[in-house]
């Protein structure tokens, strides 16, 4: 074997490469997002190991992240997305509507932690699962337990993503992939990349998730105006249905009174 | 027509034996307090057959025996020769101790006799069972054939069968005995008619009927609809790992037992059910379902394994029964010719994770959504037992219907929505306003917008008539 072959090797990393995380091997799966492809090794999501995603409170942006990636896994026909003990209901609408497959996800609840680890572990192995989200009891999640479901996670080839408190940052983690996420501007994600292979730490990394799922808003106006001018048109509403001796009604109910009167009227 | 006879030869011990726990203790079987059948241990310890009881436990105070039971032998001739249906469709049973086979359309199928017989016999002592075998032209051929294979003669032509082995009554073979006559070529050598007239029609047609000259209609057997099997234990378990461990445990045996009759009938098993008795009557009943049909026996045990972990069983399990309670028809899965490296469908079958999930954790832990076209966000979404696709009904991906013009609903979802108090919210979206129900009387308005949280996080929040704030959801 020649220099130029070993140099080739996917195993070896050469400072070089610093800052081009990629490498051929490490196929992953597209992000969706190409600001973050370029800083992910394999350009993209771990197809095959765990990452982690850290943050401060659930609803910033977590899942919207994840939707381009997990539209793309719920297209393989013989595959689960397995999502175990999401903290709330994943709302089918929207879900579909970002355009994942609701025949492919798996919810699984089980009771207790142990079960929870069990299940993921054999979620994880049995290659059934292109993808894999879990939120588990943080007070009980050693170091052992990640180091056994990356290494089924590189066996099962699933994407596993387990969602943890901020906190957990200063635990040691034997996910080869972390990301902290904050709340930024609305429709947007800011990022710290604490550990990836092949390359240092990333921090501040904006992405904007509301342009690429198509979520992002139709009006940007004051809010608060409009708020004020809306609370202004139901109170008159309401002052006038006062005056007819039925002080609690809402303007919405008030029309429709009035339209029931016209539809009396023309009879 | 080639007619395939299986004689067991031990089946009055072997029914008591078949998928107990190994054991080495020394059996006998008794038929007018003589022992009729021994084991290998009894055997070694120098019992012959033919002595008496008092003579056995003399030699061996340690054996243990059971009166002969004609009755669950020909239940069990009957099991067997039902586990025999899929290799031909033509099964008879002649008793006490005989099964036939018309095997001259299987042979094909079966790529060939020496084949087909293999199968056979693995097929038997897979079930605990020993069996000789017998191919021949007519049905009574094959079995004087197999019966006379017993002495471990292998391929005994007809012509040196003994008569007491083959269909001629005890009377007649006495007879024959003190007239020197012991084998059935000797008889066949007799000019027929004047045996007729000695013998009896009986005899006639026995050798007609041998010989391929007269019919030997056979009454066929109709497999049974259903799959109930019971297995009563010689001494009692006391520990759950005895009852599934090795491939000789009881509920191997039964599983084995059931794989076969699914085999044999196309069908594929979508819920079974074990039963474990005790000596007081004391009953435990476990319900196994399978998300997709099943029929391999290590799927079975393996399955059944999970959910035997969590409940109690009774202390000294005496019998155990295995019930097939939803069978649907088998559906077959194909691989694709060129495997492509690494997983493929055929290798991980989507139900495989669903069965162990619902085995371990209980049966509703594996959920599905599904979207509602409703239009209170309650009431959009339903969750519903994993629906696995199978090729029957192929579940093509359903285009959602209110694609786009959802894009500004939440991807999680409080369930009831949880107060909130205004102050912590910063507007950006809004009103939407969800009205519906005001025809039953339980009117539902509320007015939507979406706000970004002080955390954060960014909200779908309404506020209802009474002015009252909640969070619905996340827009996770």
């Amino acid at each position: 074997m020649n220099v130029q072959a070993l140099l080739q090797h996917p195993d070896l990393w050469r400072a070089g490469q610093i800052d081009r995380p990629s490498s051929p091997r490490l196929g992953g799966v597209k992000t969706g997002y190409t600001q973050l492809d370029a800083q992910l090794p394999g350009n993209g999501w771990p197809s095959a190991g765990l990452m982690e995603l850290l943050l401060a409170n659930a609803g910033i942006g977590e899942l919207r992240l994840l939707a381009p990636a997990l539209r793309q896994l719920s297209e393989d026909e013989n595959r689960w997305m397995a999502w175990i003990n999401p903290p709330f209901i994943p709302y089918a609408p929207a879900l579909e509507a970002l355009g994942i497959n609701l025949q492919k996800m798996l919810m699984i609840h089980p009771k207790t932690h142990k079960d929870t680890l069990w299940a993921l572990e054999r979620a994880v192995k049995s290659g059934s699962c292109s993808s894999l989200l879990a939120w588990v009891d943080e007070k009980k999640l050693t170091l052992k337990d990640t180091q056994r479901l990356q290494v089924a996670a590189k066996q099962g080839r699933t994407l596993t993503c387990l969602f943890r408190p901020q906190h957990a940052a200063e635990k040691a983690s034997m996910a080869p992939l972390r990301i902290a996420l904050h709340a930024g501007k609305p429709g947007i994600v800011q990022l710290d990349i604490l550990k990836r292979r092949g390359s240092w730490p990333l921090h501040n990394l904006q992405l904007s998730i509301a342009q690429v799922t198509g979520t992002q808003y139709q009006s940007q106006t004051d809010m608060a105006q409009q708020l004020a001018l809306w609370r202004l048109a139901k109170r008159e509403g309401t002052i006038s249905v006062r005056s007819c001796d039925e002080p609690e009604l809402t303007l919405e109910s008030n029309l429709q009174k009035t339209h029931s009167h016209a539809a009396l009227l023309t009879h | 027509m080639l007619w395939m006879a299986l004689h067991f030869p031990r089946l009055s011990l072997e029914i008591f034996l078949a998928g107990q726990p190994k054991t080495s203790q020394a059996w006998v079987v008794l038929e007018n307090n003589r022992v009729l059948e021994q084991n290998l241990a009894a055997q070694n310890c120098g019992i012959r057959l033919g002595s008496t009881l008092a003579t056995a436990y003399s030699i061996h105070p340690q054996l243990q025996h059971r009166h002969r039971a004609i009755e669950s032998e020909l239940e069990q001739l009957n099991i067997l020769a039902e586990m025999l249906y899929r290799f031909s469709g033509q099964v008879s049973i002649q008793a006490p101790d005989c099964v036939l086979l018309e095997i001259g359309g299987s042979l094909k199928l079966f790529l060939g006799k020496p084949q087909l017989i293999h199968e056979a016999q693995t097929l038997c002592l897979s079930l605990g069972y020993t069996c000789s075998i017998g191919v021949a032209k007519t049905p009574w051929a094959a079995i004087a054939l197999a019966r006379s294979q017993e002495m471990t003669l292998n391929d005994v032509p007809l012509a040196r069968a003994g008569l007491e082995l083959t269909g001629v009554n005890a009377n007649t073979v006495e007879r024959f005995s003190n007239m020197g006559i012991y084998t059935l070529g000797a008889v066949l050598a007799l000019p027929r008619k004047a045996l007729g007239r000695r013998f009896g029609k009986s005899l006639q047609r026995y050798l007609a009927q041998l010989v391929g000259t007269q019919p030997d209609p056979r009454e066929i057997i109709t497999p049974k609809p259903n799959f109930v099997q019971c297995l009563h234990l010689l001494a009692p378990i006391t520990n759950k790992n005895v009852l599934y461990q090795h491939s000789h445990s009881p509920m191997c045996h039964l599983s084995q037992a059931l794989e076969h009759w699914l085999v044999t009938h196309q069908l594929g098993c979508h819920q079974l059910c074990w039963q474990f008795l005790s000596h007081n009557h004391e009953q435990v009943e476990i319900l196994v379902p399978f998300a997709t049909g099943r029929q391999n026996a290590a799927d079975i045990i393996r399955l059944s394994k999970l959910k035997l972990e969590q409940p109690a069983l009774p202390d000294e399990i005496m019998s155990i029964c295995l019930r097939a309670e939803h069978v649907q028809p088998w559906e077959g899965s194909s691989q694709s010719l060129f495997k492509l490296m690494g997983t493929s469908e055929a290798e991980h079958p989507l139900g495989d994770l669903i069965d162990e999930f619902n085995a371990r954790l209980g049966d509703q832990c594996c959920q599905n959504i599904q979207a509602l076209p409703q239009h209170i966000p309650e009431l959009t979404w339903r969750k519903q037992s994993v629906e696995i696709p199978t090729k029957n009904k192929a579940s093509a991906y359903v285009e959602p219907r209110y694609a786009k013009q959802l894009s500004m609903r939440p991807l999680w979802l409080f369930n009831p929505p949880r107060e909130i108090q205004k102050d912590e919210l910063e507007f950006l979206q809004g009103p939407e306003r969800i009205q519906s129900h005001w025809f039953n009387g339980s009117e539902i308005c509320r007015d939507y917008f979406i706000a970004q949280h002080q955390l954060g996080a960014q909200c779908w929040v309404f506020v209802d008539q009474k002015s009252r704030w909640y969070l619905h959801g996340y827009f996770g």
